[in-house]
């Protein structure tokens, strides 16, 4: 099942290929999203002029409610003719990454955001009570404080990017293989079941069908995984 | 006494510049990617595109049936969702079986339907609704499919609002001989109905936006006639279309996505907006 690569039409379905082009894309957009959206989160909480959030949190959410489609769109017009220029590969792994990345980091941000107020909101009176600066109290009360729920933001926006289709296909290349280097084109799990959707039939629908339980089966290891609190700490 | 406790460097103004850089690329990101597609959008964008029928395979033309198909599966699937989604929301916020294994189950598995990518809704759409109940591609099993896809978030929103005016409530409509029926009824949904119709806003948004989940059950069909057996394309689908499978349709496709982002954007911001000013207002 694993072994091989993805050939319908000579009955050889392995998924090797696609599995390690949906985690390749989703791991190199999360690398770079996941400590953005962070930052930007701190940012929001620390450094921007109280007057100024709701503000910023309109474009946030603007940004966070995009369709992903449209997404897509604008990386298919604007960011692979670009990287075609650039680094000589159109469709490629770095730019479907780059699609994931805008979708996740406003996402992220607005996530990370709300966790952290919330519990900035909870523990400030004592804080400022106990005479903390606020770097002490940022970085020795609140972050600790919540890394459990830090976690499971990081880890929510995983499964989102796991579940990302179209704007991925869009752009990625959607060539079954073994992702190469970072400007080489991929195929995620999911893409594959769009693209191959319409016309398979018998055998071939059926494991495009398994290609959905095993995104479905990352789905719920994840939601375990964000879910699960250790028990030792009080 | 005045001297505020500090670390022996400030690792605050250490990571300011770094963090003040990933905001201000937040918020660019806005101009970087809605200017592009405003510029070439809107300016050729004109109300006769959203009513005129597509012509050669939507290169020219509007989006008139497309607009209309999407209205029609959003409402639909709306409609479905109220109708199941609130009595579950009902009966999963009601505090004293709050704790029963049942609803602590149900609660899970919205959780996981909540977290389930949109492409394997549309698997299950496609084998159940469009195969075994022989609806074909049609409007009808994009709505259901899409409703099954919504429900879960419209559930776990609506139960964190009932929640709150169960808990006010409840003991007083009991006390004075409320049945429980007459309760959600005559008491719950009066007050809550204005917070559920925001939380129906946002499940307008992300049905609009959703492609993956209609690209097998409600099909690619250009002309429909309003018809919920037929197969209509809904405008998400149609600029995935245009963008991949018709070439020399760009522009088509950056008109169609300005009125999709028109829309969800809007309805995501009034939504947010409220929720935020409510909480605001109670805390």
């Amino acid at each position: 099942m694993f072994s091989g690569g993805w050939f319908p039409s000579e009955n050889k379905f392995g998924f090797l290929p696609l599995v390690a082009g949906t985690f390749s894309v989703l791991s190199v957009s999360l690398l770079f999203s996941i400590p953005v959206g962070f930052f930007a989160a701190l940012a929001l909480l620390s450094f921007i002029p109280r007057r100024l959030i709701p503000f910023c949190m309109v474009i946030i959410e603007t940004l966070a409610g995009l369709p992903s489609i449209v997404v897509g769109l604008y990386c298919l017009l604007t960011v692979v003719p670009l990287a075609n220029t650039i680094f000589g590969s159109g469709t490629s792994l770095l730019v479907g990454s780059i699609a994931l990345a805008i979708i996740l980091v406003p996402q992220l941000t607005l996530s990370f955001y709300q966790s952290l107020e919330l519990q900035h909101r909870v523990l400030w009176p004592q804080a400022w009570c106990n005479n903390l600066s606020a770097d002490i109290f940022l970085f020795k009360v609140l972050i600790p404080s919540s890394v459990h729920k830090i976690k499971e933001c990081c880890i929510m926006g995983v499964s989102r990017g796991l579940g990302e289709t179209l704007a991925i296909l869009m752009v990625s290349g959607n060539v079954v293989q073994l992702p190469q280097s970072l400007f080489s084109p991929v195929r995620t799990l999911n893409a594959n079941i769009a693209l191959e959707m319409p016309y398979a039939t018998g055998i071939h629908r059926s494991s495009l069908f398994f290609a959905g339980v095993i995104t479905f089966l990352f789905t719920l290891f994840l939601l375990v995984l964000a879910k699960y609190e250790p028990k030792n700490k009080t | 006494m005045n001297q505020k406790t500090k670390l022996k460097f400030s690792l605050l103004n250490l990571t300011k510049p770094f963090s003040l850089l990933c905001f201000t690329f937040v918020l660019f990101l806005l101009v970087l990617i809605v200017g592009p597609l405003l510029w070439h959008g809107l300016p050729e964008l004109s109300f006769s595109f959203l009513t005129e029928l597509p012509a050669f395979a939507g290169k020219e033309g509007g989006v008139g049936p497309i607009l209309r198909g999407t209205i029609l599966l959003t409402f639909l699937s709306l409609f479905f969702v109220v109708l199941m989604g609130l009595p579950v929301a009902f009966q999963l916020s009601h505090p004293l079986k709050k704790n029963w294994r049942s609803i602590r189950l149900s609660r899970m598995a919205l959780d996981l339907l909540a977290s389930t990518p949109s492409i394997v809704f549309g698997l299950f759409g496609n084998y159940f609704f469009v195969t075994t109940l022989k609806l074909g591609y049609s409007i009808l099993a994009g709505a259901l499919t899409l409703t099954i896809m919504i429900l879960p978030l419209f559930i776990r929103l609506c139960e964190l609002e009932l929640s709150t005016y169960q808990k006010k409530f409840l003991p007083v409509s009991f006390s004075h001989g409320l049945t429980e029926h007459q309760f959600a009824t005559k008491v719950l949904l009066p007050a809550a109905s204005s917070s559920i119709g925001f939380i129906l806003l946002i499940c307008i948004s992300r049905a609009f936006g959703e492609t993956a989940a209609l690209l097998f059950t409600s099909g690619y069909s250009l002309r429909n006639s309003g018809n919920v057996f037929e197969s209509g394309r809904t405008l998400s689908v149609h600029i995935f279309d245009l963008s991949l499978n018709v070439p020399g349709a760009d522009q088509q496709a950056l008109k169609s996505s300005v009125v999709l982002i028109f829309v969800t954007v809007m309805t995501s911001l009034v939504a947010r907006a409220f929720i935020r000013k409510r909480e605001s207002y109670e805390s």
